[in-house]
Formats: C-alpha cells, sequence, structure tokens
C-alpha cells in the first residue's frame, strides 16, 4: 500500500502543476499592488539624474519577429539623443529587456529589474496581452509606460494613473480600415479568423463593424496544438475573404487553410500587422501569398530613415514599429528636457505637450534647441504626426496597406496610405 | 487560483468604471481633431460612399433607392443604375448613416438581415472611399454539421494517432520507473527540431533526414538521457516526487535551451510545407499527412504487439507490476527500463515529426501537446499501454468534435470535461486497475 500511496500524490502533485502553470502568466496583477505602492513612494520627484530608458521588447516568444525593428528603432533614437548632447546635458541609457509572450512570465522579471533600475520609462510591450500584465506594476511605481505597437482598444481606457501612452493608434482604426479594405475589394462574406487575447479579439470586433456585408468570426486558441477544427468552422461559413488576426501561429494557420482548400491562392487573404511578415512564409509553396493584403499603422518608412536603422542593425529585413519605437524614444526624452526632470511624472506631464500645439519640429536636436529658447514645440515624427488624446493614445494616425508580391515580398500599394481620426470606441 | 480570480475581478473593475468618461473625452478629441485637420481635408479628392446592389445569383439590381444623412444636416441619394452600382459624395471625413429603400427592391427580393437596411458608415479619411454592401437574398448557406463532422473526425483521428504516439513512452516510463515525466514533451520537439537541421540547414531531404532524426533521438532522448540522468538519480534512490521535480526543471532548461539556438518563431521545412491537401468527399487531407499517419500507426501497432509479444516486452510488463519480483526472478530491470526509455523516444520523436510535418515546428511544440498527453494517459489509467492508446483516441477525436457544440477557442475544455466525468466513474481511468490507484 506505501506504493500506491506515493503514486497517488504524485498524480495529485501532477495535475497542481499543470493547473499552476496554466494560471501563471495571469495570476500576478492582484500581488503586484503591495509591492509597487512601496516603489512609488521612493521615486523622487523630478529627478534630474541621467534619463534611463528599459525597453521591454520582444527578443522571444510568438511575437519574437518583431522585436528586431522596434529595437532598432529604440537603439538609433537613443544614439542620435546622445549625439545631441543627451536629456539635460547627460547621455541616456538604455537598458535592454525581453518582452516575451504571454505564455511565459518573462515580462513581469523584466518590469522588476526595469523598476529596480530606476528607469523614468519604459519601452514596450509589442503584444497588448503582456502590456495588460505588467501596466498595473510599471505604472504603480510611477514609470511612463510607453508601447510604440500596442493596438488593443481595452488599453484606452484603462486606469493607468495617466502614465500609459502610445504611438500606435488602437484599433478602432486598424479595424475600420480592414473592414472597408474587404468590402471594397469585392468581398461579401468573410471571416475574422482571431486569436483569442485583448488584440485578437478587439481588432476583430472593430473589423466586423467595419464590414457591412455578412462576417463571421472563428477565435482560436494560440497556444492549441493544431488549428484544424478552427479553419474547418471558417469553411463551414464558406467565405470569399479571410482576415487572419495573429502572430507567428498565423504559419500554422495558413498551412490549415491551405491544406482544407481555402488558402491564399483560393480564398482573398488579409493581413494585419501583428503577422505582416517578409521572413514567416518564405517556405510556403512558392508564390501563394502573391495577392494578399495587409495593414499596418504608421507612415512610409522613408529609404534614408531604413538606412539609418540599418546602420544600427544591418540584418533588419522588416521596419514594422521601428518608426513608432523611435518617435516613442524621442518623444519621452523631449518631455524629460521640457520638464527638466527624468522621472516618470515629470515625463507623463509634458508627453501632450510636446507632441501637440506649437512650432512644428521633426528631429530631437531641433526640438531641443527650440525647448532651450523657450518655445512651445509640436514633435512630428517619423511614423507620423503623433498627437496624444487624454487618454494617451494617438488622435490622429496613418494606416499602410501592403501587398505581397511573393512570399517573402511586401510593398506599400501606390496611395494607400489613409491619415484621419481614430474612431472612438463602440 | 484565489489570486487568479481576483485579478480578474479587480481587472474587470479598473476598465468597467472608466469607459463612459473616456468615451466623452474621446468623442470630444475626435471632433476638435476633424476640425484640425479641415485643412488639408477641403483639399482631397471627392470622396464617396458607394456599393453595388446584387441579388444573390450576382445579378445588379437597378433602380433602388440608397441615402446617407450625416454631420451638419447633410443627406445625399442615389439610385441603383443597370449594373446596381450606387454612390454618394460626402463632404467630409464623418459617420454617416446609409439606408437602403427596401420597397423599391424587386418582388421577391429582400435583405439578408432586413434589420441591417441602415448602415454606420465612417469615412475615414477624405480620398478613401466607403464601399457599403447590402447583402440580398438568402444568404451564404453554411456547411452542415455532418460535413464539418466528417473533416473533424478525419483529423480528430490524426491528432489522436500523435497524442497515442506520445503517451504510449510517457506510460511504459510511468509503469516500469514510477517517473512522472514532465520532459516528454521535449521529446517532441527534438524530433522535429532534429528533423528541421538534417533537412533545412544540413540540405538532407525530408524523407531521409526522418529516420535519422528518430534514431538520434531514440539514442539521445532514451538512451542516453536514462543512462546519464535517470539511472544514476535511481541508484542514488531518489523519491518520486524529487524526480519529478527534476523532470520539470529538466522541460524548462531543455525548452529554454532549444529557444536559445532555434528561436522563438515556426518554421516550415524546405519541402512539403503548405501542401494543398486532396478532397476525398468530405474530407481534406495532405498526401504528406496520409503517409506520416500510415507511419506512425504501423509504428504504434508495432510497439504494441512487440509489448505483448515479445521476451523484453513481457519483461516489461513484469517490472510494471512488480519491480522486486521481477528482478528476483531473473529479469534485468534496468536492462528494461532502457529498453523503455528508448522505444518511448522513439514514438514520441516520431509524434513530433508529423507535428513538424504537417504544421511546421517551434521550441514550444512539445508543451503545446503535453497536457493532451497527460490527459489521454490519465483518462486510460496509468501504467496501461492499451489506455494509453484508448484516452489517446477518447482526447483527440473529442477535442475537435466538440467544435460542432462549443466554441472553436475552448475546443480543449470540452476534452477536459470528458476526462473529469470519466475519472469520477472510473478513478482508476478506463483500462486502469483498481488496486492500482486506491
Amino acid at each position: 500500500m506505501q506504493k500506491s500511496y506515493k503514486w497517488k500524490v504524485v498524480t495529485a502533485f501532477a495535475v497542481a502543476t499543470l493547473v499552476l502553470a496554466g494560471c501563471s502568466s495571469s495570476s500576478d496583477t492582484a500581488s503586484e499592488e503591495t509591492a509597487t505602492d512601496t516603489a512609488s513612494e521612493e521615486a523622487a520627484p523630478a529627478s534630474t539624474g541621467p534619463l534611463k530608458i528599459g525597453s521591454l521588447l520582444p527578443e522571444t516568444g510568438n511575437l519574437a519577429f518583431l522585436g528586431p525593428p522596434e529595437f532598432a528603432g529604440v537603439d538609433l533614437a537613443v544614439k542620435e539623443i546622445n549625439d545631441a548632447g543627451g536629456v539635460l546635458g547627460q547621455p541616456v541609457e538604455h537598458i535592454r529587456g525581453d518582452s516575451g509572450d504571454t505564455s511565459t512570465d518573462i515580462a513581469q522579471q523584466t518590469a522588476d529589474s526595469h523598476i529596480a533600475a530606476g528607469v523614468g520609462a519604459i519601452v514596450g510591450a509589442a503584444s497588448s496581452g503582456v502590456s495588460l500584465t505588467v501596466i498595473d506594476k510599471i505604472t504603480g511605481a510611477g514609470i511612463v509606460h510607453f508601447s510604440p505597437a500596442n493596438t488593443s482598444p481595452d488599453l484606452t481606457t484603462y486606469a493607468d494613473n495617466g502614465l500609459y501612452f502610445r504611438t500606435a493608434p488602437p484599433d478602432t482604426f486598424q479595424g475600420a480600415v480592414l473592414g472597408q479594405l474587404m468590402a471594397k475589394n469585392g468581398a461579401t462574406n468573410a471571416v475574422f479568423l482571431n486569436l483569442d487575447d485583448a488584440y485578437g479579439n478587439g481588432l476583430a470586433k472593430y473589423g466586423i463593424a467595419a464590414f457591412s456585408g455578412t462576417s463571421t468570426q472563428v477565435v482560436y486558441n494560440p497556444q492549441a496544438a493544431e488549428f484544424s477544427a478552427d479553419v474547418a468552422k471558417a469553411k463551414a461559413a464558406k467565405p470569399d475573404a479571410i482576415a487572419l488576426i495573429g502572430f507567428d501561429e498565423t504559419t500554422k494557420v495558413l498551412t490549415e487553410l491551405i491544406k482544407q482548400g481555402i488558402g491564399p491562392n483560393k480564398v482573398k487573404t488579409y493581413l494585419v500587422d501583428g503577422n505582416l511578415s517578409s521572413q514567416a512564409y518564405k517556405d510556403l509553396p512558392k508564390n501563394i501569398m502573391k495577392g494578399v493584403k495587409a495593414t499596418l499603422p504608421g507612415v512610409l518608412t522613408s529609404d534614408e530613415l531604413k538606412q539609418r536603422l540599418l546602420g544600427v542593425d544591418p540584418k533588419l529585413t522588416d521596419f514594422s514599429y521601428a518608426p513608432e519605437s523611435y518617435d516613442a524614444v524621442v518623444l519621452i526624452a523631449l518631455a524629460a528636457e521640457q520638464g527638466k526632470g527624468t522621472d516618470g511624472k515629470t515625463i507623463a506631464a509634458n508627453l501632450a505637450s510636446v507632441s501637440s500645439g506649437g512650432t512644428k519640429c521633426t528631429t530631437f536636436k531641433e526640438c531641443k534647441d527650440l525647448i532651450a529658447a523657450g518655445t512651445d514645440i509640436d514633435y512630428d515624427g517619423v511614423s507620423g504626426p503623433v498627437e496624444f488624446d487624454a487618454n494617451g493614445d494617438p488622435s490622429v494616425a496613418t494606416m499602410g496597406v501592403y501587398e505581397y508580391s511573393a512570399n517573402d515580398k511586401f510593398a506599400p500599394k501606390a496611395d494607400q496610405f489613409i491619415t484621419g481620426a481614430v474612431p472612438a470606441q463602440q | 487560483m484565489r489570486n487568479r480570480r481576483s485579478a480578474i475581478t479587480s481587472r474587470r473593475k479598473l476598465t468597467s468604471g472608466v469607459p463612459v468618461a473616456g468615451a466623452l473625452i474621446m468623442v470630444a478629441t475626435i471632433l476638435t481633431s476633424i476640425f484640425g485637420f479641415a485643412g488639408f481635408a477641403s483639399a482631397a479628392t471627392p470622396t464617396y460612399i458607394q456599393g453595388t446592389l446584387v441579388d444573390a445569383a450576382k445579378q445588379p439590381l437597378p433602380g433602388v433607392g440608397v441615402s446617407a444623412t450625416g454631420p451638419n444636416n447633410f443627406v445625399g441619394e442615389a439610385t441603383s443604375d443597370s449594373q446596381g452600382k450606387w454612390k454618394i459624395e460626402v463632404p467630409a471625413a464623418a459617420v454617416y448613416q446609409v439606408s437602403i429603400n427596401q420597397e423599391q427592391l424587386p418582388s421577391g427580393q429582400a435583405l439578408t438581415d432586413p434589420t441591417r437596411a441602415t448602415i454606420k458608415a465612417n469615412v475615414i479619411s477624405l480620398g478613401f472611399d466607403v464601399t457599403i454592401l447590402f447583402p440580398i437574398g438568402p444568404g451564404v448557406k453554411k456547411a452542415t454539421n455532418v460535413e464539418r463532422g466528417a473533416q473533424l473526425l478525419a483529423d480528430g483521428l490524426i491528432l489522436a494517432l500523435v497524442i497515442a504516439l506520445a503517451a504510449l513512452g510517457l506510460n511504459l516510463v510511468f509503469g516500469t520507473t514510477g517517473l512522472t515525466n514532465f520532459a516528454h514533451g521535449e521529446l517532441l520537439t527534438l524530433g522535429g527540431l532534429l528533423t528541421y537541421y538534417l533537412s533545412a540547414i544540413a540540405g538532407l531531404k525530408v524523407i531521409f533526414a526522418i529516420p535519422l532524426a528518430v534514431l538520434l533521438s531514440a539514442l539521445i532522448g532514451g538512451y542516453l538521457q536514462d543512462k546519464f540522468l535517470w539511472q544514476p538519480l535511481r541508484r542514488r534512490g531518489t523519491g518520486l516526487i524529487a524526480a519529478l521535480i527534476v523532470s520539470i526543471g529538466l522541460a524548462i532548461l531543455i525548452r529554454y535551451f532549444f529557444l536559445f539556438i532555434f528561436g522563438g518563431d515556426t518554421r516550415q521545412l524546405p519541402e512539403y510545407a503548405g501542401q494543398a491537401g486532396l478532397s476525398l468527399g468530405l474530407v481534406s487531407i495532405t498526401p504528406k499527412s496520409i503517409i506520416t499517419s500510415s507511419i506512425g500507426l504501423v509504428m504504434l501497432v508495432g510497439a504494441t504487439i512487440w509489448l505483448s509479444r515479445s521476451h523484453m516486452g513481457k519483461a516489461s510488463r513484469a517490472v510494471s507490476d512488480n519491480p522486486a519480483l521481477a528482478s528476483s526472478s531473473g529479469i534485468e530491470v534496468e536492462r528494461v527500463i532502457r529498453a523503455v526509455w528508448i522505444l518511448g523516444a522513439t514514438l514520441a520523436s516520431f509524434a513530433g515529426i508529423m507535428v513538424t510535418v504537417n504544421q511546421g515546428v517551434s521550441f514550444v511544440m512539445g508543451q503545446d501537446l503535453l497536457l493532451l498527453i497527460f490527459a489521454a494517459v490519465t483518462l486510460g489509467g496509468l501504467g496501461t499501454i492499451n489506455g494509453a492508446l484508448i484516452g489517446s483516441l477518447v482526447i483527440g477525436v473529442s477535442i475537435q468534435l466538440s467544435t460542432l457544440f462549443i466554441p472553436t477557442e475552448l475546443k480543449y475544455v470540452g476534452a477536459l470535461v470528458i476526462l473529469i466525468i470519466i475519472l469520477l466513474v472510473r478513478p482508476q481511468g478506463i483500462l486502469g486497475k483498481k488496486g492500482r490507484i486506491g
């Protein structure tokens, strides 16, 4: 009986471990408040030490392909700011950090280590789901949480003490463009196949709202072992257009779509910012991605900016969200410069002011000189005009429409950059 | 679990209180920004809300009125032309209400959804026309549950086979040594990664890379793993719980080692990626899937026969029943355990290869399947060979078929509910022996 008792314990333990593993990614928000309260008390008002910026960007996980351009954007901005004399006369320090994805706990550890290092602002995360797991911790510590790529509408009205900002527009905008684009291209019966998280559900909701034909939503778990049932449900709707809203797992979804006979060669397929990649689909059958369209927030990345980014990271192949990351860092630096303080509260208080109303300027050096002369500035960045509304969201944004010409090549469609006011939530 | 629940409720509280105020502010900002941008707006090209009215057979419907209303008392009207086309020019970027005059539709024609006679059109930017569809006719007939069910059953059987290949080894190791191996999922990833490296990097043909990857997995994941890790632990008399924790640590270590060398993305093999399916009646299935499944089935049946007929197989069952008695009756227990590890690693690596060939390889591939493998083993009966097979079949098929009734993002839930119900009735699993657990 001794042995069978042991087995019982082992089984119970095994089940408990699996349950715990399942919970770990989302169980952290509750315990944070106590930890962060003490941290905010310690933060001295209007600190004037060197500006420290921590990055919380994906080196690993299902958005890892977005990491290199975003890091390059941050690195380039820091380099150019320091070349122009730094902030408050001192060089800006960039502390790199990995955000992982929602299935790992890396973002928590990175945020903790940034907070311990006394950063004034954290740039990240790429995934809205990841940002939602650390936003309480970061904003509770009085640090600016600035994402270059979050697009979930949930973050617009989140209680963030006025410390959360982003240069990417919420998906009320991308959803509207995506849905209208599909209708314009002649789709009448669309399927929106989206991953089950804040980003996927939000973008699909606004895409469906803007698409005036018949639409079917199929939601999938991105950690599923395979996607045949999800694709079978999409196929049952007999769609003439499919919008794929997801991250890295889109490759697996695409192979399943092709298998069940509704691949991009048979049904018009649309991608979004989360899966627009030049690397992910290169091994799929030749030219199967040809004609696939995608939406990506931001103005066209100029060749000149691409060259500057390549100077920081010569291995870059995609530039998604590099301009937004660059602008995030420049805006943080300008806000610190104008507020004469490198702590989170000072930066947050000045971000709206440096982004709108005043003399327009487009580089850190130009803006800094204007600030030194006592002029109110309006920074227009490489990602667009950047004007923050009261929620820290851009109120005006630009959406680009891209089209694949081969599996590993996509280019913006001629005059398909749509600039307008970001629609309100419904 | 308590933590988690409170986290969810607190988040809900945070979001639910603010939206009204937030939305008001948002509307205010948008209004200001619209007027702020009126400067470049007026200079832009004429902008239309437009559409084409067609019936279910795609025939145009002329002479139907469509109207749009918008801010500043804007009213625009249009009638569909001989091709069913209509368009209304709008003066500014704003939200318009577009309505169709249903009474002007020819007799016998009606909107698919009569409640959608008025649709909101958000003109984001001047120059970007908005197309508004008024679907007319009965709408597209969705596939029936029978049609969808056939596809789901076929994919369920393939998933069941993958789970069974992995579960058999896990169950054998548990039966002979008592170890609940949480690092078993990494054996699947090992098989997939080796196939990727041998084909995409070393340049071998995939059909040669696969057997080589299986052999290497059996050597590294079976023979070497047992020889240098688990056998020394057994010799030192490490307790089962300590060994379980070691396996969890090992799983994390190996997973992040894979991440370090392979990266975080999903990659496809250089051949057979994105193969189109053959349409066999109601079912689409790829040739590569038919071939890998057939090989997997042969391996599974072969392993089962080997376990029930061969000397070594019988010995392994003797060891699972009672190691001390087996040892004293002349069975070399350590040799049997080594054989079981090698067999388990071989089968698991092929399960990983099946997944890799069919949808690509990533470093978390094994972890994604581990929960299902454990569910299958527990359902069938811990430590029993046929139990693992039956458990896999139930889990694999019920995951897929349950999506006919529950949302796809919850597809694992249906299978796990079945697991809980069966365990309530038969705590030892479907084929487990009663005395073994209780």
